[in-house]
Formats: C-alpha cells, sequence, structure tokens
C-alpha cells in the first residue's frame, strides 16, 4: 500500500474511533428513550386499556360474587331451586284475629305455617 | 328426602303402625302433633326429635313442649275432631283426593269462637303448621302431617 | 415503496399510527444523531437537531413518496436540521449548500467560536481533542460528506442522491475534508499513533 493511501486508511480509523467513543455514551440512549417516551409512546395493548381493564374488573368481580356467595337467609317465597311446596293454602279465615300464611324453609324443604294472631290472650 | 324427613317417617310409620287405625282406600293417614310454645323456660319435650330443628328455625319461642299426638286415619267427608288443651278443638276433614294431593279443611275453635279455619292442598307426605290460639303458658302450634 | 425494507412501518405511519413511526424512531435514532453529531460537532446540539430531524420526519410522513428509500430521505432531512441547527448558531454567516464540480475550498464555511462545552472538556485524549479542532476546520457540507462515507458507508450516489448535489461535488469535499483533516492530524497520527 502507498504511503498515502496508508495514511488515509490510518485517518479513516482514527476518525472513527473517534465517532465510536462519541457516540457509545449513555446519554444518547437515554435521549432516545425520552425522545419516544414523550412523542412516541407505546400504546397499551386494547385489553390493558383502563376503558377496557375496569369494566371487565368490574363484571369478573360480580360474577365471582354471584358464583361463590350463598345468602344464609332464604326468601320466604321458594326460589327455583329449592324443592316445590308441597302445601297449597287455598282459603284461611279467622274469627279471633289477622292470620298469615307464610313458608320458610327448612332443610331446602319449604315448610307453610297458617297462623293466627290474637293478641296473645287466653280464652 | 332429607335426613330429618327421613327420621319424620320412621316416627310416624311407628305411631301408625301402634294404632288401631287400619289403612282403608280413600282415606289420608295423618299425623297431629300438639305443641305448647312459650316464652317461659327452655327446652323442648317431644317425641319426634326431628320437630326440634324445625321449630327452633320456624318460631322464635325458647320452649316447646309436646302435648299429644294423634295419628289419624282421615276419610272422606267425614269430620275427625280432636280435643286440644283448654278447650280448643280441632276439626278435619278430608274434602277430597286429587291424584297425590288431599284436600284438607283443618279448624281450630275454642270457647265460642272460631280461631282458624283453613283449606289445605297437601301434596302427601306434606307438613304444615297450625298456630297461634294461645293457652296459660304460651301458644298453641299444631303440626300437621298429612299422607304418611 | 418497493425493496426498501421499512416499507410496511411507513406504510402504516403514513396511515396514522404512531406506533410504527415509533418503531421507525427506534430503528434509526442512532443513526440520525450519529450523523447530526458529525456535522455539529457538539452533542447537545446533536441532540436537538436529531430531535428536529426525526420530528419533522413525522409530520412529512405523508409526502414522502418512495421514490427513494426512506433511510435516504431520512439521511436529507437530518442534514437538513444539523445545517439548519448551525445557521441558528451563526445567523450572519452565509451557508452554501450547493456547488459545482472541481469545487475545493469551500465559501463562507463556518468555524465555531464556541468552546467545548463541559461533557467534551471531560476525560478527552489528545487525539480526540485534535480531531475535535480538525473537525472544526470543515464546512458542515464537508462535514456531512465526511460522516455519509466515512461513518455510514453511503457511496457517492447516495451521498449525492442525499445531498442533492453532484456525485463530483460528492468526491472533491470528500477530498478536501482528508486533506484538512490530514494536515491536522497527520504529524499526531504519524508520531504517536492513534490510542483507542
Amino acid at each position: 500500500m502507498k504511503e498515502p493511501e496508508r495514511e488515509e486508511t490510518k485517518l479513516r480509523e482514527v476518525y472513527q474511533n473517534y465517532l465510536r467513543r462519541e457516540l457509545r455514551q449513555p446519554e444518547i440512549r437515554l435521549a432516545k428513550k425520552e425522545f419516544l417516551n414523550t412523542y412516541f409512546p407505546k400504546e397499551t395493548p386494547v385489553w390493558l386499556r383502563p376503558q377496557v381493564l375496569a369494566p371487565t374488573l368490574a363484571l369478573l368481580v360480580i360474577l365471582l360474587i354471584i358464583t361463590y356467595y350463598h345468602p344464609s337467609e332464604i326468601p320466604v317465597s321458594p326460589g327455583p331451586e329449592l324443592a316445590p311446596a308441597r302445601v297449597e293454602v287455598r282459603r284461611v279465615g279467622s274469627g279471633v284475629g289477622p292470620t298469615l300464611v307464610y313458608q320458610k324453609v327448612y332443610q331446602d324443604v319449604p315448610v307453610t305455617i297458617v297462623w293466627v294472631f290474637t293478641g296473645g290472650n287466653p280464652q | 328426602m332429607n335426613s330429618k324427613w327421613k327420621h319424620l317417617l320412621a316416627g310416624l310409620l311407628f305411631f301408625l303402625l301402634s294404632t288401631p287405625f287400619a289403612f282403608s282406600e280413600g282415606a289420608t293417614r295423618t299425623l297431629v302433633t300438639v305443641i305448647v310454645a312459650s316464652n317461659q323456660g327452655s327446652g323442648f319435650d317431644l317425641d319426634n326429635d326431628a320437630y326440634r330443628d324445625e321449630l327452633i328455625k320456624l318460631f322464635s319461642y325458647p320452649s316447646y313442649r309436646q302435648i299429644k299426638a294423634y295419628a289419624l286415619n282421615l276419610e272422606k267427608g267425614k269430620e275427625t275432631t280432636l280435643q286440644l288443651p283448654e278447650g280448643y278443638v280441632l276439626t278435619l276433614t278430608l274434602i277430597r283426593e286429587e291424584g297425590e294431593k288431599a284436600l284438607v279443611q283443618a279448624s281450630i275453635r275454642g270457647n265460642g269462637k272460631e280461631y282458624l279455619n283453613t283449606v289445605l292442598s297437601i301434596l302427601k307426605p306434606g307438613t304444615v303448621f297450625l298456630g297461634g290460639p294461645p293457652v296459660q303458658e304460651g301458644v298453641l302450634i299444631l303440626a300437621l302431617e298429612a299422607g304418611y | 415503496m418497493k425493496g426498501d425494507p421499512d416499507g410496511d412501518l411507513v406504510r402504516q405511519a403514513q396511515a396514522g399510527s404512531k406506533a410504527a413511526f415509533g418503531k421507525l424512531v427506534d430503528r434509526y435514532y442512532e443513526m440520525v444523531y450519529a450523523v447530526a453529531y458529525g456535522i455539529l460537532n457538539h452533542h447537545e446540539e446533536a441532540r436537538d437537531a436529531a430531535q428536529e430531524a426525526l420530528l419533522k420526519a413525522f409530520r412529512e410522513i405523508e409526502r414522502f413518496q418512495g421514490q427513494s428509500k426512506f433511510k435516504t430521505w431520512l439521511y436529507r432531512i437530518t442534514v437538513n436540521a444539523a445545517i439548519d441547527q448551525i445557521r441558528r448558531r451563526r445567523p450572519v454567516e452565509p451557508i452554501e449548500m450547493g456547488g459545482g464540480e472541481g469545487e475545493e475550498e469551500p465559501r463562507g464555511h463556518v468555524v465555531s467560536d464556541r468552546a467545548p462545552g463541559p461533557r467534551e472538556q471531560a476525560s478527552r485524549a489528545e487525539l480526540g481533542r485534535l480531531i475535535r479542532e480538525a473537525l472544526e476546520h470543515l464546512s458542515p457540507e464537508h462535514r456531512a460528506v465526511l460522516i455519509l462515507r466515512e461513518w455510514e458507508g453511503l457511496s457517492y450516489e447516495e451521498i449525492a442522491e442525499t445531498l442533492g448535489i453532484e456525485m463530483g461535488t460528492v468526491m472533491s469535499r470528500l477530498f478536501y475534508a482528508k486533506k484538512k483533516l490530514g494536515e491536522i492530524l497527520g504529524p499526531k497520527i504519524r508520531g504517536e499513533g492513534e490510542k483507542p
């Protein structure tokens, strides 16, 4: 290789090494990150966006409650999951006071009660 | 059928087998248990232990005492009368049977008054509690079990 | 945009996808910065110029027709942004961009009158200082061909297309730049050798 060519090669090497040193500084990486975060932030996946995530979580909570919550008191009127009432009160009346017909569930079986309210005074 | 009802059935069968009544067609075997519920004292004095939990669950009285238990064979169109404590009378009439159901009229009278008069359609076997007429200790509760 | 490796992302960006352009930024930030630094010879200005170049590319992405590769188009925007930065630095001194063939001596070249920043002052080898000083003797136009040729590895043709000049002008500017650097750095290189 001729001398001028050698020197040119050396010069190229010097220049490139200089740039390599200058351009590997951590500030450049930080500047890039800052620029991207400021102007081109990464899009949150649709399923992670608050508009989707919040109602989805709320629905999940509701479903969990419905699935696992068992109320301690079953209403007087038995739900469809209970055994059908075995007693039907066709008629009720009293000459001494108001009457009440109600059902309470005992061991998943609705039990019928016919009650007359007399004020508690014995005859 | 849950275990409590199994116990109840066993108790009923015992009563029925020990009675002089014979099973006849057009009749509904019925068990009537007369109970006095009271706010005085506490405890359960019942032949049929199956009632204990039911009564606790269904009523708020602390004390229950069985007065008497009757095993009946209700016949269609015929009245059956039972004497209850303190002059009360229970009258049961099997109006008719509708397949598996028994249509029963029940009335509780006392002191010239009709305390309760009701018509019940009972899917055999079925239980209904009639209650409210006052007695010295508390109130009367009648457990009516038809179709056993 | 046939044969352009960035074709898909560019199309998405042109359709309005900020995320797609963000990916292009991620891909070319270092390149843009390097070209800007090669021309400006100053890190903070290079950062500003790089940012300006990328934002301008984003704003004008719809106008990109695909006649050149996206990378080439970005090079041009970056060189122009760096030159603009120099104009802001010294508004009076005219900057010549074009030139005929055979041009050897630049006209109106800018000599930086800024002192090196604190970052530049800290822990630089002697050779590094010399290189920086030597580069200051070159005009932005000469520094542009130098960085595009010796660092980015573009061909004369690509440099000509990027800068919008004749290929002969590219070659003459490159010759002059190397000659100038050689005059300043040669004794150091011949004497002590490059210390990486």
